[in-house]
C-alpha cells in the first residue's frame, strides 16, 4: 500500500512477486515492524513510484523471487529497467540503507539470481547495507522461513539502532485500520439484479487504461467428455488488439455470488449492511485492472470483485485477524491462541497442515472460527488480500479481433471433503457466450529471432495447455514467416481424448508445414510416454538443430519436473551427439539461454 | 615451504594413473612443499576461491589438442593473482596467447610464465587496466556532496542548518533529474545504454558472498525433522503425504459411515428434510459431509476432535471434516455449493 506515513521515516518494503510468496512476507514484514512504531510504505517494485527513491526513502527493503530463468518477477522488470541504465550515478542511492530478502529454490541453476542482481546493483548506485541480505533457499531444511526469521531478526536489530527512540507496541494491541472502510449510512440500499452485480466488473475500465472491452465468442470444452479434465477453448472477440506469439492476457475474475454470501452470513454485523454504498478512506494499493465504480461500491460488491476469499490464507492474513477474536469464552481464547499461533514464524508447519496442505480457503477458515471471530467492517479492506489477475498464454496468431486462450479447468480434492476448485477456471466456466468482460495484454517480449533478423528452426516442448503460445507461434510462422522449420513436441493422455487441437496439428503436418511429436502418457501402445522420451529419441535431429542450424528452443507448461528433466534431456542430447561431458554440456545449455535460444514459459 | 597448486583439466580427472604420476612428477622436484589440486573449470566459475599472492608454482595439466588449450584472458588474471611474485605456472599452456599473456603481466621464459616482481607489476599492470576497463565512462558525480558531512546522513538529531537544507534540495533536485515516470521514452536508443544483467551476478560473486545471512540449524523439539514437500518432490515425501492423504480419506468415510448408522432419528429427519428441499439433487460420496455431527459421545477421544482441524491431532480421523460442536446443527449453508 502506498502511504507518506506521517512521520515520514522513509522505511520503504519493495516486494517482486510472481506467486504471491514473496509479496507476503513483505506484508508480513510491514505488519511486524509497525509493532515497533514504524510504518513502511509496502508495495511492489513496479508500483513504486520511481521518483520516491530520491524523495521518500531513506531504508529500503527488498523482498524478490527469482522465476525459473534467472530472472526477475513479473511485478519487478521495470524496476529492474530502470536500476541498469549506465547513466546512472555511482551515488545517486547514496542516501539509502538497503537490505534484500531473496526468495529461491537451489534445485535450479540460477539460484535467487533475481534478488541479487537487485542488490548488486543498488550497491553500485551507492547504497549502503542496513543489514546483511539473504539468498533463502526452499530447498534446505530450515525453509524459507528459517532464513526469514534470522534476516527479520538482523533487520530490526539495525533499524532500532537507527531509531533508538522508538518503542515496542504490546503485540495484543490493535492498531488503527489502514484503509479503513466507511458505510454510508445516509444514503439507501443498492440492489443490483445478478447480471448487474457481474457487469459492474466492466466499470474498471474507467480506471486503469491498459484495459480493453472483449466479448466471449466461444467457450467450449476440447477434451472428451470421459476424460477427467475439462479444458476449455475460449475465444475472445475485441478491438485493436496487439499481440505477437508468446504474449499473455490478463483475465480479472470474480467470485461467485453464493461464496459470497457465505462469507457474509458468517459475519452478521456484514450481512445486515452488505448493500450499503460506502467509502473507503486513503490510497487504495495499485492494482492491476483496478477498481470498480466506487458509486457502486458495497460490501457484497467489494467482495465479488475486489477481495480474495478463495486463496489460502497466508500468514499474513492470521496476523491480521487474531486480535479480533474474542477470547472471552474458553472456546474464544483457544481459537484465538490458535489463530495467533498461525501468524508466527515459530508455528509453520501447524499453518501449513492446517492451510496450505489441504489447500483450505479464508472462505473455510473463517467459516471455522465463525463463532468467535469478528472482523470489524472498518478493517475488511486491510484484512483480505485482492484478487490478483490471472494471465493466460495466448493460443492464437496475432490479430487485431479476436484472442484464443486454452484454460485446464482446475478441480481436486484434499482431505477436504468439498471439491477445490480455482477461483478463475470456476468463474471462466461459467462465462457464456456473448458475456462481456475486461482483459488486457501483457507484453512478455519473447523473441524468435536472433540477431533481430533470422529466422531459424523452432524446437517447441509444450505438453498439455503448454501447446497453447505453440500454436500462435505456429500459426503466425506459417502465414508470415514460410521458410522457417517447426518442430513440436507435445504430450497428453490419451490421443483420443485431451490431445488438444489434435486435427489442426495431423492437418499441419500432412501439408509438411510442421513436424509432430506427440507423446501419450496414458496409452499402451504409445511410443514414448513424456516429450522428454520423444526427444530423447530424435537425439541426432536434435543435435543437428540446435549444433549445426542455431534452433530456438520453447518450453511451455506447467512448472515442476518437465522443464527440468526436458533441460537435462538437452544436456544429454548433446553429450551423446556431439560426445561432450556433463559440464560440457550443461555450459551449452547455459550459453543457449543467455543467448536467447533456450527459452521457458512455465506456470 | 614452497605451495603449489596443481589445476586440471576435467578429461584428465577420470585417468587416476596419469594424476599420479603428475604428482610423483612433481613430488620427485620438489622438497617441502605443500600441494593443493583443483579442476579447473571450478576455479573458472569461481566454485573454488584462491587466496591472491598465494602460489610459488601452478601446474596446469591439459593434454587436449593445441586448439582446446585456449586460456580465457579472466581466467589468465585469477591464476597471475594468486601467485606470488615471482611464482611460475608451467604445464600444457597455450603458445599461441603471448599478447594476452603479456597484457596480464607474465613474463614468458622457456614455455614457463613468471609473475614478475612489484616493481614491473606496476608498470604493467597499469597498462592492462587501462587497456581493459579504462571505457567505462566516469559519470558526473556528486563527488562534492559526498563529502560534506551529514547531507545524505540521516542521523535524527543533527540539526539541519539552512545552509545543508538548501543543499539537501539541490541535491534531490539534481537527483530527480535521473528518475523518469514515463518509461517508455526513447526505448530503442537506450538498449546500448543497459547493463548486462550477468555482470552483476559475477560482480557479486566477487564481492557480497561473505555477508550472507543464513538460518540456524532447524530442529523441531521433538527432534523431529519434518516438513513439507518440495513442489516437485523427488524423495519420496510427496508419495508419503499422498499415502496419508488417502488413509484420512478412508478414516474419513468409515467415520461418516458410522455416523450414518448410528445417527439419530431427528438427524435423519433433518436429513430428509435438506434432501426433500433440493428435490432432485443426487447426494454423491462427497456430499455425505451433510450428515449432522450432533450424535452424543462424538466428541473424540482426546475431546479436541470436535473443535475443527485447527485443533485435531496429526493423524485424527475427523481431520478434514467440519467441527462439530456438541448441539450444533451443521446446516447445508455450511457446506457449500459444490453439489
Amino acid at each position: 500500500m502506498i502511504q507518506d506515513s506521517m512521520n515520514s521515516e522513509g522505511v520503504t518494503i519493495l516486494y517482486g512477486s510472481e506467486t504471491g510468496n514473496a509479496e507476503d512476507y513483505a506484508r508480513f514484514l510491514g505488519l511486524r515492524l509497525q509493532y515497533y512504531s514504524i510504518s513502511p510504505t509496502v508495495c511492489s517494485l513496479d508500483d513504486y513510484p520511481l521518483k520516491k527513491l530520491a524523495t521518500h526513502t531513506k531504508y529500503l527493503i527488498i523482498i524478490c523471487s527469482t522465476t525459473g530463468q534467472g530472472e526477475l518477477p513479473r511485478n519487478a522488470k521495470k524496476f529492474m529497467k530502470f536500476i541498469l541504465k549506465k547513466k546512472l550515478p555511482s551515488d545517486l542511492l547514496n542516501h539509502i540503507y538497503l537490505t534484500s530478502f531473496g526468495l529461491g529454490d537451489s534445485s535450479y541453476s540460477k539460484f535467487n539470481y533475481g534478488s541479487r542482481k537487485i542488490h548488486t546493483r543498488l550497491l553500485q548506485l551507492g547504497c549502503s547495507e542496513l543489514s546483511p541480505r539473504c539468498e533463502a533457499d526452499e530447498m534446505s531444511p530450515e525453509g524459507i522461513d528459517g532464513y526469514y526469521q534470522e534476516w527479520e531478526l538482523q533487520l530490526i536489530k539495525s533499524l532500532r539502532i537507527h531509531f533508538p527512540s522508538l518503542l515496542e507496541i504490546d503485540s495484543e494491541v490493535q492498531l488503527p485500520a489502514q484503509n479503513a472502510v466507511k458505510l454510508n449510512t445516509t444514503k439507501s440500499e443498492l440492489k443490483l439484479s445478478d447480471k448487474e452485480v457481474q457487469d459492474l466488473s466492466l466499470t474498471r475500465l474507467e480506471s486503469d487504461n491498459n484495459l480493453v472491452l472483449g466479448k466471449i465468442r466461444d467457450n467450449i470444452r476440447i477434451t472428451d467428455e470421459s476424460h477427467f479434465q475439462d479444458v476449455r477453448h475460449i475465444i475472445i472477440e475485441s478491438q485493436d488488439l496487439n499481440y505477437l506469439p508468446g504474449d499473455t492476457i490478463a483475465l480479472y475474475p470474480s467470485n461467485d455470488p453464493q461464496s459470497v454470501d457465505l462469507l457474509l452470513k458468517s459475519q452478521p454485523h456484514w450481512s445486515q449492511v452488505a448493500d450499503l454504498p460506502l467509502n473507503i478512506d486513503g490510497i487504495l494499493p495499485n492494482l492491476n485492472g483496478g477498481y470498480i465504480s466506487s458509486e457502486k461500491l458495497t460490501l457484497r460488491n467489494l467482495f465479488i470483485h475486489h477481495l480474495d476469499i478463495a486463496s489460502v490464507p497466508r500468514r499474513s492474513f492470521f496476523f491480521k485477524i487474531w486480535r479480533f477474536c474474542n477470547g472471552q469464552t474458553e472456546d474464544g481464547d483457544r481459537e484465538r491462541s490458535k489463530l495467533k499461533d498461525f501468524s508466527t514464524m515459530e508455528e509453520s508447519e501447524e499453518l501449513y497442515n492446517y492451510a496450505n496442505r489441504p489447500r483450505r480457503s479464508i472462505l473455510e477458515t473463517i467459516l471455522e472460527f465463525q463463532e468467535n471471530l469478528k472482523i470489524p467492517i472498518e478493517y475488511i479492506f486491510d484484512v483480505f488480500p485482492l484478487i490478483q489477475p490471472r494471465y493466460f498464454s495466448i493460443a492464437s496468431r496475432p490479430s487485431p479481433n479476436s484472442v484464443e486462450i486454452a484454460v485446464a479447468i482446475v478441480e481436486y480434492k484434499t482431505i477436504l471433503r468439498r471439491i477445490r476448485r480455482g477461483l478463475c477456471t470456476r468463474w471462466l466456466k461459467l462465462l457464456q457466450k456473448d458475456d462481456s468482460i475486461i482483459l488486457s495484454i501483457q507484453k512478455t517480449n519473447l523473441s524468435f529471432t536472433l540477431r533481430g533478423k533470422d529466422t531459424p528452426p523452432v524446437i517447441m516442448i509444450g505438453p498439455g495447455t503448454g501447446i497453447a503460445p505453440m500454436k500462435a507461434l505456429i500459426e503466425h510462422s506459417i502465414i508470415s514467416e514460410t521458410t522457417r522449420g517447426l518442430y513440436l513436441f507435445t504430450g497428453f493422455r490419451f490421443e483420443s481424448k485431451d490431445f488438444l487441437f489434435s486435427e489442426l496439428w495431423l492437418r499441419l503436418e500432412e501439408e509438411n508445414k510442421i513436424h509432430l511429436f506427440p507423446s501419450f502418457s496414458r496409452d499402451p501402445e504409445s511410443q514414448s510416454k513424456y516429450v522428454q522420451d520423444r526427444l530423447f529419441k530424435e537425439f541426432e535431429l536434435i543435435g543437428d538443430l540446435i549444433y549445426n542450424q542455431n534452433a530456438i528452443v520453447f518450453v511451455c507448461g506447467s512448472s515442476g519436473k518437465m522443464p527440468k528433466q526436458v533441460k537435462i534431456t538437452f544436456t544429454e542430447i548433446l553429450k551423446k551427439y556431439k560426445a561432450l561431458n556433463d559440464n560440457e554440456a550443461q555450459q551449452y545449455v547455459l550459453d543457449m539461454e543467455d543467448q536467447g535460444r533456450y527459452k521457458e514459459e512455465v506456470w | 615451504m614452497s605451495r603449489v597448486l596443481l589445476l586440471l583439466h576435467p578429461t584428465v580427472v577420470t585417468d587416476q594413473h596419469l594424476v599420479e604420476q603428475i604428482k610423483s612428477q612433481i613430488a620427485s622436484t620438489h622438497k617441502n612443499f605443500a600441494l593443493e589440486q583443483h579442476i579447473i573449470d571450478r576455479v573458472t566459475r569461481g566454485d573454488v576461491e584462491l587466496a591472491n599472492n598465494t602460489y610459488n608454482e601452478i601446474v596446469y595439466v591439459n593434454p587436449n589438442d593445441a586448439a582446446y588449450q585456449i586460456i580465457p584472458a579472466s581466467l589468465m588474471k585469477l591464476l597471475y593473482e594468486v601467485l606470488t611474485d615471482e611464482g611460475v605456472l608451467s604445464g600444457d599452456l597455450p603458445t599461441d596467447q603471448n599478447l594476452d599473456v603479456l597484457m596480464t603481466g607474465f613474463i614468458v621464459n622457456d614455455n614457463k610464465w613468471v609473475k614478475p616482481k612489484p616493481i614491473e607489476v606496476v608498470t604493467l599492470k597499469k597498462k592492462s587496466t587501462t587497456n581493459s576497463t579504462a571505457p567505462l565512462k566516469k559519470l558526473p558525480l556528486f563527488k562534492k556532496l559526498d563529502n560534506s558531512v551529514g547531507l545524505t546522513d540521516t542521523s535524527a538529531d543533527e540539526e539541519d542548518t539552512e545552509e545543508t537544507q538548501a543543499m539537501k534540495r539541490k541535491l534531490d533536485e539534481t537527483k530527480l533529474t535521473y528518475f523518469s515516470d514515463d518509461d517508455s521514452e526513447n526505448e530503442d536508443d537506450e538498449d546500448d545504454g543497459i547493463i548486462d544483467e550477468n555482470d552483476l551476478i559475477q560482480e557479486s560473486s566477487n564481492t557480497g558472498s561473505s555477508k550472507l545471512i543464513v538460518p540456524r540449524k532447524c530442529e523441531l523439539p521433538n527432534g523431529k525433522r519434518r516438513r513439507k514437500a518440495c513442489k516437485d518432490c523427488t524423495c519420496g515425501l510427496k508419495e508419503l503425504e499422498e499415502a496419508e492423504e488417502n488413509q484420512q480419506r478412508s478414516l474419513q468415510d468409515s467415520i461418516l459411515g458410522k455416523m450414518a448408522q448410528s445417527a439419530t432419528l431427528e438427524a435423519i429427519k433433518i436429513e430428509e428434510r435438506l434432501k426433500s428441499k433440493l428435490n432432485a439433487v443426487k447426494f454423491k460420496d462427497e456430499d455425505l459431509a451433510e450428515i449432522d455431527f450432533t450424535v452424543q459421545g462424538k466428541t473424540g477421544g482426546c475431546g479436541s476432535c470436535a473443535l475443527g482441524d485447527a485443533f485435531r491431532c496429526d493423524g485424527c480421523p475427523y481431520l478434514g471434516l467440519p467441527p462439530f460442536k456438541p448441539g450444533e446443527v451443521i446446516t447445508i449453508d455450511s457446506l457449500g455449493e459444490d453439489f
